[in-house]
């Protein structure tokens, strides 16, 4: 066999051992990349069999950066049991016109009493809280985030979960905005 | 003669193995973050962020606000008070700070602060908002000039970005006391 035919057997035979070495982390890359995003109908959207409702979306600006503010989003997440186990590490994440990501921050426990109509905050995004809501019933969830106040108009909020992934859901938000934080 | 060569073979083969034995560099070696340069004032660019380190100063002692209580606080070395600005911020993240010293010691960000602005575990820096910080450390004195910053993305830094910023022109401040707003 002439030298090329070795070197081309030595290669496939090295592209093997790779995959084989780690064909776990391969099989595990999709349930971390949000590869296949579709916009949600308006603030509605369905995704592995779990319903997901952005409740409201509500900014305001912080005093002493005007040009920065708060967004608070509450999402309703409601379906069967069975399907939200699949909304475990459930994410929440806002992207910009430029594809910035902006995750929710921890720093405003109290965004929920200042930005919420009811004056209620919850726990974050998760699909089997402690105090789930009989069959049927909606889990809500709150999520703040520090953005740019030029950008209000322009955040798209991609939801997902780790057995979603690589599909995600999209909503286009349209903050309404309060006198101050 | 043919046995000669064999064993000289095989003896050039064993010692190349054992050379790559010898040399096989260690995990934290071979996944090392890419190192990023800056010099004096320069804009270091990473993979996730940009920062300039915008000014340092030193001083004995530190009023501080912490979890509402205001607080005094001292030290046996000196406390290097240094100020960063982060930009073209890419998504939300949180930063490790570390004071390089010139003896290449490396000096974790003082954990005396948590609770007030100088805690950096609780602050997340978000794109397109301005991302000022100031960060500060406790040192034995005769480590802080020759010494750089390294700021990297909190948590596993492995085949990341991290960047040393040499400190900026100008005299180094020293005070007896630093009051955080003042």
């Amino acid at each position: 066999m002439k030298t090329s035919g070795w070197l081309a057997i030595a290669a496939a035979l090295f592209a093997a051992a790779v995959a084989y070495d780690g064909r776990r982390d391969l099989l595990a890359l999709p349930q971390t990349r949000e590869w296949s995003a579709r916009p949600a109908d308006g603030e509605n959207g369905t995704l592995a069999g779990v319903n997901l409702r952005v409740v409201f979306a509500r900014a305001a600006p912080l005093p002493e950066q005007p040009d920065s503010a708060v967004l608070l989003v509450r999402l309703a997440l409601s379906g069967p049991q069975a399907a939200r186990k699949a909304w475990l590490d459930c994410s929440a994440t806002l992207i910009g016109p430029d594809g910035s990501r902006w995750l929710p921050v921890t720093g405003f426990y109290d965004a929920g009493a200042r930005l919420a109509p009811d004056g209620q905050s919850n726990l974050a995004c998760m699909p089997m809280p402690f105090n789930e809501p009989p069959e049927g019933g909606e889990i809500l969830s709150d999520q703040a985030y520090m953005v740019p106040v030029s950008l209000l108009g322009d955040l798209t909020l991609r939801v997902s979960a780790q057995g979603t992934r690589p599909e995600a859901l999209d909503f286009a938000l349209a903050p309404l905005m309060q006198p101050g934080f | 003669m043919r046995l000669l060569r064999n064993l000289a073979i095989v003896l050039s083969g064993a010692a190349a193995l054992a050379g790559l034995q010898a040399t096989t560099p260690y995990f934290d070696d071979a996944f090392s973050p890419f190192v990023t340069r800056a010099r004096s004032a320069e804009l270091a660019h990473g993979r996730l962020f940009d920062a300039r380190f915008t000014e340092w100063r030193l001083a004995g002692h530190v009023g501080v606000t912490i979890n509402g209580a205001p607080t005094l606080r001292g030290t046996d070395g000196v406390f290097l008070i240094a100020g960063i600005e982060l930009s073209d911020v890419r998504q939300t993240l949180p930063i490790s700070a570390v004071w390089l010293g010139s003896s290449g010691r490396r000096y974790a960000a003082s954990a005396r602060f948590q609770g007030s602005d100088f805690a950096l575990e609780t602050r997340n820096f978000n794109p397109h908002v301005p991302n000022a910080a100031r960060i500060l450390f406790e040192l034995p004195r005769d480590e802080v000039v020759g010494g750089q910053l390294v700021l990297a993305v909190r948590g596993s830094s492995i085949l990341d970005s991290e960047l040393h910023l040499a400190p900026p022109p100008g005299k180094l401040v020293q005070q007896a006391f630093y009051e955080v707003g003042g």
